[in-house]
């Protein structure tokens, strides 16, 4: 720690101190810091699973290294772009922004306003300057440098101190690129404007998902969403009550004959009827990637699919227990779509029955290495569907013990394994269960469309901010600002000379352009004896 | 009808096919140029490297019409310029030879990537493989620009080969056979969002180049100082690189934003701190670094080409690193 009280000084109080720490916390090393550190911030969260965007991933890493993922919560590592010390990195930033930019802004207003300074005498005699040919007019001068958007002021007699009457020079003072530090406010503010659009956007906005097989739909409404993580400032009757409802779901996938791209997704559409809110008619919609349905602000994405095999169970005197489609889960990285799931079929047989289920869209029977033969799938497009049960239980789901419950697993906790209920369903066909419970068919396969909706009210302001950070930071790049001097001297002779600040220095080509122009190149002297 | 269907599809992929084993001729017999136009930028190094006779007093080139006063600096401005050692007639043919064979490894790789295009019939960056060409193709047009604009040969001396290991990289590691896109490729954004990152990637990799040189031209060393001598001076290499990286740095920041707003229309969020998104911003803040201490702080020379390396490295991370290493919504590889 380097205290900023020099021995000797007077020592800082509470008021001297708040006004140093502000200080250093406005200065642009300051700020340069907080963005390195920002940029640091990020690193972990792009390498370890994050949980808003992989809960799943978050989970596994916990369970393969539990000593690790203890300390890596404790930081906030697994939600990093949340953590309370990624937030102070920026909320800091932001305040020394907003510090640095109030005084800048001030400043700029008043360069703005006032015309360009007179420069002092010494400062003159100290320039080089560019000796125009006899004759060259200071109007001509003048018009140059105007059709350049120089702001152009006369300051007569020059030198002031010049006696009247004893032939009067002038200094001619044209500036220009006061717009370069308008660009750089203007980028600076934009980006606050960003930080402050993701915020509205996520207070005022929602995202939820929701899964659905063929012939089904759903309503925007909390109740029908698998997962709805809505902004602070969402109440559940602000949603928009649109109804989608899904007639097919076309996915198409690269033939076999395609090399290693066989089986690689080629096209997705999900074929929906949408009513914008009830009582208006209905709509045609088609939903694809990169094509989502909009209605009132919130979108809906095609961001999943999978089989749903129609499913019917019967009690032992045929009379229908289930009936309908069981969304299975593509397992994950398997390029042939083997699906897998559960049924539950809590009503209407003897006991309650849980099924685990396994879909081949392509199934074969294929030797395995151990000289048996196992049914795999080879293709993701259903052309020989098997429906595999790989294993049966009876006894209580657990739905009614008040737990949460995944619809994709069972809980066997309170069940008993149900023996010679294994086997192997193509579609039409039917198998018994077995001890009397009744009889399982396989109906057809349907497919299921995952949706995720999301509202942002943010996003228009956050596109517009980005653009005119852009748009300013172009300004503030390639505007450059630059002074030129013209000297009429008491003869009547013209002198040029072009002032550059570090990095501008292509003013010395433009006012070795004016001097041409103005006739003739260019003898460079200093004025001073 | 379906023969007729069927007749169209096998040739339309007998067509493919065959662009594609085009392409990937063209490309190998560009690495071949490639590696001639390498060889003839260092002869023609190593022609101009001498012992260091001389301190380095050239440095002080000043432009033609412009003096140094108190108020002024004296950096100097981009007009093409001799290099500030004096070259004999050899020394410029082989500087010649080394440019035009390189203008030579760019059409022979031209003509790769347009059979590519032939072959996928849509822009040739859908995949890691096909990145790399167009941004190695892209970095060497950058450079000869450069070289003819500025006077610069010796920059081929560091982009040349970086173009060469990239097309390299392509042909063997990232290798893809012609073939068509993801469903969630196929928008429009991927001409503008991509396009501009190739852009971006091919610019700072030029950038970093010149950086590599100021660092070596500026270097304290006087065995490096003096043998560096053919190069322009430091000063210059300073100002190219920065004008290079304050340009290309709106293009990336462009496509950061087309990116985003590709992403809301595929993912439905603009941004979701996906891997590749987080590194994106991780660079931009980097590069946005390098601007402020340029041209707020004051700082130039190694320093300020440093940061511009450690930014540069950090678009490298998200290339390699990221694409191949680590899963996210960003994962087209391959």
């Amino acid at each position: 720690m380097s205290a900023p009280v020099a021995p000797g000084n007077p020592r800082l109080g509470p008021g001297g101190w708040l006004r140093w720490g502000w200080r250093t916390l406005t200065s642009m090393r300051t700020a340069l810091w907080l963005l390195a550190l920002l940029a640091l911030a990020a690193i972990p969260g792009s390498l370890l699973p994050q949980r808003p965007t992989d809960p799943a991933a978050v989970l596994r890493y916990t369970r393969d290294h539990p000593g690790l993922a203890r300390w890596l919560h404790r930081v906030e590592f697994f939600d990093v772009f949340n953590a309370s010390w990624f937030r102070a990195v920026y909320l800091l930033l932001m305040i020394s922004l907003v510090g640095c930019l109030v005084p800048r802004g001030r400043m700029w207003w008043r360069q703005w306003r006032t015309p360009a300074p007179t420069p002092t005498q010494a400062a003159v005699e100290e320039a080089v300057w560019h000796q125009a040919k006899q004759g060259a007019q200071l109007h001509q001068a003048r018009r140059w440098l105007r059709r350049r958007r120089y702001r152009v002021r006369l300051v007569q007699p020059w030198p002031p101190s010049s006696q009247p009457g004893t032939g009067e020079g002038g200094l001619l003072i044209a500036d220009k690129g006061r717009l370069r530090e308008l660009g750089n406010l203007a980028f600076h503010l934009a980006l606050l404007g960003i930080l402050v659009a993701v915020a509205l956007g996520r207070h005022y906005g929602y995202r939820a998902e929701v899964v659905v097989a063929e012939g089904g739909g759903f309503t925007n409404s909390v109740v029908q969403f698998d997962s709805y993580h809505p902004g602070a400032g969402v109440a559940p009757g602000d949603l928009p009550e649109f109804t989608v409802s899904l007639h097919q779901l076309q996915v198409s996938f690269l033939p076999p004959s395609s090399g290693q791209d066989a089986g690689k997704p080629e096209g997705f559409a999900a074929l929906t009827t949408v009513r914008d809110a009830p009582g208006q008619p209905q709509r045609e919609v088609r939903i694809g990637p990169n094509r989502p349905l909009e209605v009132e602000g919130t979108k809906v994405y095609l961001m999943g699919q999978g089989y749903a095999p129609r499913i019917s169970v019967r009690d032992a005197s045929g009379r229908v227990v289930f009936s309908g489609p069981v969304i299975l889960l593509p397992r994950e990285g398997d390029r042939s779509m083997t699906s897998t799931g559960v049924l539950k079929v809590p009503d209407g047989l003897a006991d309650q029955l849980g099924l685990e289920l396994t879909f081949l869209p392509t199934g074969l029977r294929l030797p395995t290495a151990q000289g048996g033969q196992q049914m795999v799938s080879v293709f993701p497009q259903a052309s020989r569907p098997v429906l595999v049960i790989t294993a049966a239980w009876r006894g209580d789901l657990g739905l009614d013990s008040g737990r949460a419950q995944s619809v994709y697993r069972l809980d066997t906790q309170a069940m008993r394994p149900l023996p010679g209920a294994e086997g192997e369903l193509t579609p039409g066909t039917t198998m018994q269960l077995p001890q009397g419970l009744g009889s399982i068919t396989f109906d057809g396969v349907s497919r299921f469309a995952g949706f995720t909706l999301a509202s942002d009210p943010g996003r228009g302001w956050a596109l517009a901010a980005a653009l005119l950070a852009l748009l300013g930071l172009v300004v503030s790049l390639f505007v450059y600002p630059a002074t030129v001097w013209v000297w009429v001297r008491p003869d009547g002779s013209l002198m040029v000379s072009g002032q550059a600040g570090r990095g501008h220095e292509h003013v010395h080509a433009q006012t070795g352009r004016l001097v041409v122009w103005l006739g003739e190149s260019s003898q460079i002297r200093r004025s001073s004896p | 009808m379906t023969v007729l269907a069927a007749v169209l599809a096998a040739t339309a992929a007998e067509a493919m096919h065959r662009y594609g084993q085009l392409s990937n001729s063209l490309v190998k017999a560009s690495m071949a140029v490639y590696t001639c136009a390498m060889l003839a930028h260092a002869l023609y190094a190593a022609r101009q490297v001498r012992t260091p006779a001389r301190p380095a007093a050239v440095e002080q080139l000043q432009p033609v019409g412009v003096a140094a006063g108190p108020g002024s600096s004296s950096v100097p401005d981009l007009e093409p310029q001799q290099p500030s050692q004096p070259q004999s007639r050899s020394e410029q043919r082989v500087g010649h030879v080394a440019l035009n064979l390189t203008i030579l490894a760019a059409l022979v790789l031209t003509a790769a990537v347009a059979a590519r295009v032939m072959a996928v019939h849509r822009p040739p960056w859908g995949n890691m493989y096909e990145f790399s060409l167009t941004s190695a193709l892209l970095a060497t047009l950058i450079y000869v620009v450069a070289a003819i604009r500025w006077r610069v040969v010796g920059l081929g001396v560091v982009v040349v080969p970086l173009a060469l290991l990239g097309v390299g990289l392509a042909a063997t590691v990232l290798y893809v056979p012609a073939g068509g896109l993801q469903p969630i490729l196929d928008s429009s954004w991927l001409v503008i969002h991509v396009a501009t990152v190739v852009g971006s990637f091919a610019a700072y990799t030029v950038g970093a180049a010149l950086c590599l040189l100021y660092l070596a031209r500026a270097s304290s060393r006087p065995s490096w100082a003096g043998r560096l001598g053919w190069l322009p001076s430091a000063q210059r290499l300073d100002t190219m690189s920065y004008r290079l990286h304050a340009f290309t740095f709106p293009v990336y920041t462009f496509s950061v934003i087309a990116g985003a707003i590709w992403a809301e229309a595929a993912w439905g969020r603009y941004w979701g701190w996906d891997p590749k998104e987080t590194w994106a911003f991780i660079v931009w803040v980097l590069y946005a670094i390098y601007l402020h201490a340029r041209l707020t702080a004051g700082w130039s020379g190694r320093a300020a080409a440093g940061l511009a390396l450690l930014a540069y490295s950090g678009f490298i991370v998200n290339y390699f690193v990221i694409n191949l290493l680590v899963s996210g919504l960003h994962s087209y590889a391959r």
